[in-house]
Formats: structure tokens, sequence, C-alpha cells
């Protein structure tokens, strides 16, 4: 890069980083995408698809509650 | 699971057994019962059937669930749930005392979304039905799904084409708190963020900060739980309020006045699809004119149906069977509803560059 123009280009990046932050954080808070993406994300493993009673009787043994989710895929 | 980057949420969910069901193809509805315009929906629950609570949100992948949902929230709401779960484990009578009103209020009248006539009479979704999508590739498709929205709209054509009386609640749906001058903090369980002056809970004495423990008794966890509250309350009435304050736990009545579910906004995207299906076209309310009288305008109209019929996109009705009070989309929803399958409505419409308005009959479903 030019060296006449890295102090601009690092002016402007200190500007646009925290600004960039701000709403990522923001969307991460309240956005529906990210909450719906906290669910689904890598869930595979985690959730059990479609088998209520296998969860229960999960659950009975655990001793732990359920949660059930009613969401489509993906 | 989950987002990696917050574990809170993993920790807590670990606490649970997570089951996922995602499509409404042999749902129990006797037992599942919630807002199934909703875009998802969770069932807190014990292993012995007893549900503790809901969440979720009509609109999880829309900015509009900015004002109604977070991952902050759910985590405060699933705590409450963790805590609750203690007490109902030590002592399961008292428990079950705090969440009786969540259980099922009554028996639907089909015990599974497959069994309501308008769904089963669908040879499309019919012949998918028996490959139930079960398949990793089924699923991610969509192909075979009954999905939460199609109950809802399937049970009240189903009702009408039965002929039977479509109850108010099953019409307007699962209020938000806003239906009764709250706005919930999307980052607490159920703490008011907002009252609306001059509302019903402005005139109760609630105010902003109010930590909404306890409505018509039973313990909230969600705004899905108020909703629960909302739904099941009568069209005219007063519900207990007991929020904390500060300090302080203080017990506030809510009145709830006459047709207080029918001043709620346009907020069903199923109702579009009610009024394409009962009368051949939908529409929503036009500009500041629609709160003094009716102007509708048209969004959609079905084209096979409309033939010989002199409506189009952006008319503007201003009167149906001579009714000029004004509606909005879910009145007109309502309206159509009651209207006899096979007759007539009268629909008068303007058109841009038209002089006179014109009136068109419609032949409804």
């Amino acid at each position: 890069m030019n060296s006449r123009l890295l102090p601009l280009a690092l002016f402007f990046a200190s500007l646009g980083g925290p600004l960039c932050n701000a709403n990522a954080q923001e969307l991460e808070g309240l956005g529906g995408n990210a909450l719906h993406k906290a669910l689904s994300d890598n869930a595979a493993s985690f959730w059990i698809y479609d088998d209520l009673a296998a969860a229960t009787k999960t659950a009975k043994e655990k001793r732990k509650p359920m949660l059930v989710l009613f969401r489509c895929v993906p | 699971m989950a987002d990696p980057k917050d574990a809170g949420l993993r920790m807590l969910l670990d606490k649970f057994v997570c089951v996922r069901l995602v499509q409404m193809y042999g749902v129990d509805l006797n037992k599942f019962q919630f807002d199934f315009v909703q875009t998802w929906a969770i069932f807190y629950m014990n292993a012995d059937g007893t549900l503790y609570g809901r969440y979720g949100s009509r609109s999880a992948m829309q900015k509009g669930s900015m004002r109604e949902i977070s991952v902050e929230g759910l985590k405060d709401s699933i705590q409450g749930v963790l805590d609750f779960h203690e007490i109902y484990t030590k002592a399961p009578q008292a428990g079950l005392r705090q969440v009786a009103g969540k259980q099922t209020k009554y028996a639907p009248k089909w015990s599974r979304p497959e069994k309501i006539p308008t769904l089963a009479k669908n040879k499309v979704l019919a012949k998918k039905f028996t490959a139930h999508a079960t398949t990793k590739n089924q699923r991610n498709h969509g192909v075979g799904c009954i999905h939460c929205h199609m109950v809802a709209s399937s049970q009240l054509m189903s009702l009408r084409l039965s002929g039977e009386p479509i109850a108010e609640q099953l019409v307007w749906p699962y209020p938000m708190p806003s239906a009764v001058g709250l706005q919930m903090d999307p980052k607490k369980r159920s703490t008011v963020m907002r009252v609306y002056e001059g509302s019903a809970a402005a005139k109760a004495g609630v105010k902003a900060g109010d930590e909404i423990l306890r409505f018509d008794g039973q313990t909230i966890f969600s705004t899905a739980d108020m909703q629960w509250v909302l739904h099941n309350a009568p069209s005219e009435g007063e519900l207990s309020l007991a929020v904390r304050r500060g300090e302080e736990t203080k017990s506030i009545p809510l009145r709830l006045a006459k047709d207080w579910r029918r001043r709620l906004g346009d907020h069903r995207f199923t109702n579009l699809g009610i009024c394409m299906q009962i009368a051949g076209f939908n529409g929503r309310p036009s500009g500041r004119n629609s709160l003094k009288r009716l102007a509708i305008a048209v969004g959609r109209v079905h084209r096979k149906r409309m033939v010989g019929i002199d409506l189009r996109r952006h008319d503007t009705i201003i009167a149906i069977d001579g009714n000029r009070e004004t509606m909005n989309l879910g009145k007109l929803t309502e309206y159509l509803l009651g209207v006899k399958p096979g007759s007539e409505i009268a629909l008068t419409r303007s058109r841009f560059g038209e002089e006179a308005p014109k009136t068109v009959r419609i032949k409804v479903n």
C-alpha cells in the first residue's frame, strides 16, 4: 500500500471497527436470526429429533426437565 | 449445539433433555397448544407431562422480533424454569398449583393435525404424509411437512366448512401483551419495559420496570406465557397480576374492556391466506383513511376465481355488503369466516383514474 495512504486507512479502520462490532453485538443480543442460529447450528448431536417418547424416557432416567422445540429444518 | 460464542446458553440447555419436532404431523394437539403462527416455539416440560411454560416468537426471523425475544431473554427464561424444576421435583403438588393454568384448557376438535379435514383432503400433502418427512433430506427441504401455521388456518377453514361456530379465541389467538398495553423487555423473562398510555395496564397502575411474577395465578417465565393467559382470557373481565416492584410484591387487578382482542393490529399473515381461500382476494387497511372508515387496499387476487369480476390489485375496497365501518385484517377475516359458504358478498371498490366506485359480487368458498 502506498505509504501516504496508510495513516488514512488506519484512521478509517479505527472508526469502522467499533461500529461493526457494535452492530454485531446488537444483532447477537436481540436479533431473531441470532437466536435461531443459536438454537440450530451444529445441533445434530445435541437434539433428539422427532422422538418425543425417547426424549421423555431419557428425561425420566436423567431426572432432567425437557425442552421441546417446534422448528422446521433448516 | 448452539452458537459456540454463547457458552452460557449451551450450559443452560445441557441441563435439559432437548427434543426437536420439525413438523406438526402426529403431534398431540391435546398437549401441544401454542401460537401456531410462531416462527418457532419452545415447551418447557417435566417428563411426567406437566407443562412448565412456553417460549417463542411469531417473528423470530424478522426485525420485529427485536421487540419480543433475545438470547439473553431466553437464558433468563430458562434459568427461571430450572429454578422451578427444583421446586417441582421436591414438591410436585405445590409446584403444580403454580402452573396448573398452563396445562391444556380445552380438547381441540381434532386431536392431531393430519385429522383436520382440510389438511386430510389435501391430496398433495396426503401423499407425502405417508412418507412422513423423517429423512434428513426431506427435513432439509420441508417435504411432506405440516407446518405450524397450517394447523391454525386449517382449523379455522374446517370449522367454517362444517358450519360449526368458530370461537373468538381462534380468530384472535394468542394476543401479545401489547393488547393490554404492555411492552415486555426482550432481554428479561417477564419485565415490563413500557406501558402504553391510556391502556388497560396503565389504568391498572402497572409501571415500567415491574417484574411480572404471576398472571392469572400462573407463574410467568416468558412473553409466550403471558400470551397463553391472554389467549384463554374472557372477552370482557378481570385478570390478576402479581408484580415485583423494587422490594415490594404487589397484586394488581387488570380490567379487560369489551372486545379488547379486536383492537389488535394486523399481525397475522395467515389471515391473508384465509381471506384468499374464502373470497379469492386479500388486502390490508390502506393509509390513515382506514382508521375512520373502511379502506382496504387489495393485495392479491386469485386470477381463476376472478374471471369476469372487475377487481384488481391496488383497488381500494370501501364497502363490504354496504358496510363502511373500518376493519383491520383480523376483522376482515372474521367477517369473511362468518359468511355462509356458497353465498355472495358485494364489494364496493374504488380505482385510481375512475370517477365512480363500482360494486362487484364474489361467490365465497
